[in-house]
């Protein structure tokens, strides 16, 4: 059974300073399993932790996090050459870089510093990062260098040293034109020349020719118009045909993330709060069903009485108490003590890893 | 029901001067020959991909620009004629939503003075009228009505994303507009919050029998909300119908099958996979497009069945009255209807 894990993630938990002396856990005890071939999507509204999740897997949070907690297992190869789940984590919880809160901004500025570079020394970026796991970013053209044209980009991530430039380029031409995209016109140009759509099917191309174990799509459909989101959908299952590679989808679309994903996490306010076959999830019949979940899933299959959630999400600095929902939920019931104590743990429903955090169905 | 036209736009065109050397010519069109009207109390959309220039042609009648040819009247009366004489009015009756809310707002004003600003435009147009008294319960009435009344002190950087479209909504909503010309009002919204943005938007539409003009590039919510839409491809209308009518209608413009087969993919009940083989991806060669002709002619289908190839390469096509409330631009399927036409005599 643990052969097939390519990435587990568990109780991970990401803590940033918002205020002076204040804390917010961005990312709260968040759990998933990634098969080998499969592909999971989190779905979540802006500013749920979605990014900030995938981010910590690869270590690369733009801004000063006080805490990353938790344990990150990735496939990777023994000294032997057998490959064995690795906890990235391991030595990192160990130095757990607990950064206080310091009115001092020399200190704040070189804490970070720090932080950075125990984390490259410890975590051995280099063999991880482009290469077991390659992420696309939300805006193609930045993803991009504006100095290199797309032939360079495909010879700076391949280390061409062992391929010859004929190899390289019967590979750059193979890989362009199985993405639709014409390899004699595109390879030479600068990405200032390419249209978005192209941006972002040229950044599908380079991850499919990297081979890495684990693509991440961190919301790669937004600022596309409708033709192209189509486009990326089918490329994407193309690499879903082959089954060398999981792919995690992040969106805030479910109509997006249903063509594609076998799993589903539910995020709200930096906590999944459903999780499960993406059958069970977007069955509007199922029975058991987070209250968030289902109103997501009332206004995609249009059956919601107002067409939007009541209240409103969750801001970056509110610091909510008890289950996280509770202000805005339909189902909301005092006598549970919803307000005040929060939900324990996902709690797992059936065989089939379906796991729900509402205090509905915990007592059952 | 007959109603009353509110906006006639005829043949408005416009160009880029470039300076590029070895293109056919040195006019790139960004508008050209558009034409359609709107009637009154109509929720009027246009969609198409992006930088075909939907945002541009909602200016153009906002009248934010005035270097065109071509003509916009506003209840019969050339816009150009409104802004000379009475401008206020023109301003006060006809309003944008812009698409983008954090730089549509001024930063040095608090919320409540950025309503105040708009209302006192409103007070200029009816004088006398309202006294100063009344602005501050006005206020409150539309920051209510937003629901956006607890930050009535606060700047706009201090609003959320959604919050922040509510008060520029607010401030349009105000003025008591009879046309308001939406430009992607909830692009970039989650979507536990658009249909909030959507029901305020209609609810005063309903309330003041207003007339809105909807651009957006979101197919689901101009399919559910609009009367009529009009599709726009590099600059020019390729056709405007009914949304209700999609798949009962006989003809339809390529590019509005295209996207429209697009929209219907990420629907719950949709084919799945079987709609990729419809659809050919937009290449490089596409995107030139020399200002002669259909601008869709690369990607067309439809050229070879009907063999207007020539036609389609060297002549721009125009709205042609389908039916009652459908017009199409494409030679293919001109041609179609009059070769039926000449079996049927």
């Amino acid at each position: 059974m643990n052969n097939d894990i390519a990435l587990s993630v568990e109780n991970l938990r990401v803590v940033f300073n918002i205020r002076q002396g204040i804390q917010k856990t961005i990312v709260d005890d968040v759990d998933f399993i990634l098969r080998k071939g499969e592909i999971l999507g989190i779905v979540g509204e802006s500013g749920s932790g979605k990014t900030q999740t995938v981010y910590s897997i690869l270590g690369i949070h733009v801004q000063n996090p006080g805490l990353v907690k938790g344990s990150v297992n990735l496939l990777l190869p023994d000294a032997d050459g057998q490959e064995k789940l690795k906890n990235l984590y391991e030595t990192i919880i160990q130095n757990t870089v607990k950064i206080e809160h310091d009115n001092n901004k020399y200190r704040y500025k070189k804490n970070f510093k720090y932080w950075r570079r125990e984390n490259k020394k410890l975590f051995n970026a280099h063999t991880i990062r482009g290469k077991k796991i390659f992420i696309m970013f939300q805006d193609p053209k930045s993803f991009l260098n504006p100095f290199w044209t797309v032939r360079k980009h495909f010879y700076k991530i391949l280390s061409p040293q062992n391929n010859s430039p004929k190899i390289m380029d019967k590979l750059i031409k193979e890989t362009l034109n199985k993405f639709k995209l014409p390899a004699d016109k595109v390879a030479d140009l600068y990405p200032h020349e390419l249209s978005g759509g192209m941006c972002q099917r040229v950044m599908i191309a380079l991850g499919y020719a990297v081979k890495p174990d684990i693509i991440i799509a961190d919301e790669i459909t937004t600022g596309l118009d409708l033709i192209n989101q189509v486009a990326v959908v089918k490329h994407l299952e193309t690499i879903k045909l082959e089954k060398r590679q999981s792919i995690i989808l992040i969106s805030h679309d479910i109509g997006f993330i249903s063509k594609l994903a076998d799993k589903i996490l539910v995020m709200y306010d930096g906590q999944g709060v459903e999780y499960g076959n993406s059958e069970t999830i977007l069955n509007p019949q199922t029975a058991k069903k987070h209250p968030y979940t289902k109103e997501l899933l009332d206004i995609y299959y249009q059956t919601h009485k107002d067409g939007y959630i009541l209240g409103e999400p969750p801001r970056r600095n509110d610091i909510v108490e008890g289950c996280r929902f509770h202000k805005r939920c339909k189902r909301f019931n005092e006598g549970m003590n919803c307000s005040k104590v929060a939900p324990s743990d996902f709690h797992r429903l059936d065989i089939m890893e379906h796991q729900i955090r509402c205090k509905l169905f915990q007592n059952n | 029901m007959d109603h009353e036209v509110i906006l006639e736009v005829k043949a408005l065109t416009q160009y880029f001067i470039s300076n590029r050397k070895n293109t056919n010519s040195r006019y790139t069109p960004f508008l050209q020959n558009i034409n359609f009207s709107v009637k009154e109390g109509e929720v009027f959309g246009i969609v198409g991909e992006s930088g075909c220039g939907k945002s541009t042609l909602g200016k153009y009648i906002a009248a934010l620009f005035d270097l065109y040819t071509g003509q916009i009247l506003f209840r019969g009366k050339d816009i150009k004629k409104w802004l000379i004489e009475t401008p206020e009015e023109y301003r006060s009756n006809v309003q944008i939503i812009f698409q983008n809310p954090r730089s549509a707002l001024n930063m040095n004003m608090r919320i409540k003075d950025l309503i105040r600003e708009a209302i006192s435009l409103k007070i200029k147009k009816v004088k006398n009228q309202t006294k100063s008294n009344n602005i501050d319960l006005e206020v409150n009435k539309i920051l209510k009505s937003m629901q956006i009344d607890h930050k009535s002190d606060d700047y706009s950087h201090q609003l959320s994303g959604g919050e922040r479209r509510r008060a520029g909504l607010g401030r349009v909503l105000a003025v008591n507009p009879s046309l308001i010309i939406a430009d992607e009002p909830v692009s970039s919204l989650d979507i536990s919050y658009k249909g909030l943005i959507i029901k305020l938007i209609l609810d005063y539409k309903i309330k003041n029998n207003a007339t809105i003009i909807f651009i957006s590039h979101d197919i689901h919510l101009v399919n559910q909300i609009c009367n009529r839409v009009a599709v726009m491809f590099k600059g020019i209308l390729v056709e405007i119908f009914r949304p209700q009518d999609y798949g009962t209608l006989e003809y339809h413009q390529p590019y509005t099958k295209e996207l429209f087969d697009a929209a219907g993919f990420f629907k719950p009940d949709s084919k799945g996979f079987a709609i990729f083989e419809q659809l050919q991806f937009v290449d490089a060669e596409s995107t030139e497009f020399s200002g002669k002709g259909c601008p869709y002619f690369y990607r067309c289908k439809m050229k070879e069945k009907f063999n207007t190839s020539e036609k389609c390469q060297n002549i721009m096509p125009e709205l042609i009255q389908i039916n009652q409330n459908q017009q199409i631009a494409c030679h293919a399927i001109a041609n179609a209807i009059n070769k039926q036409n000449t079996q049927d005599q």
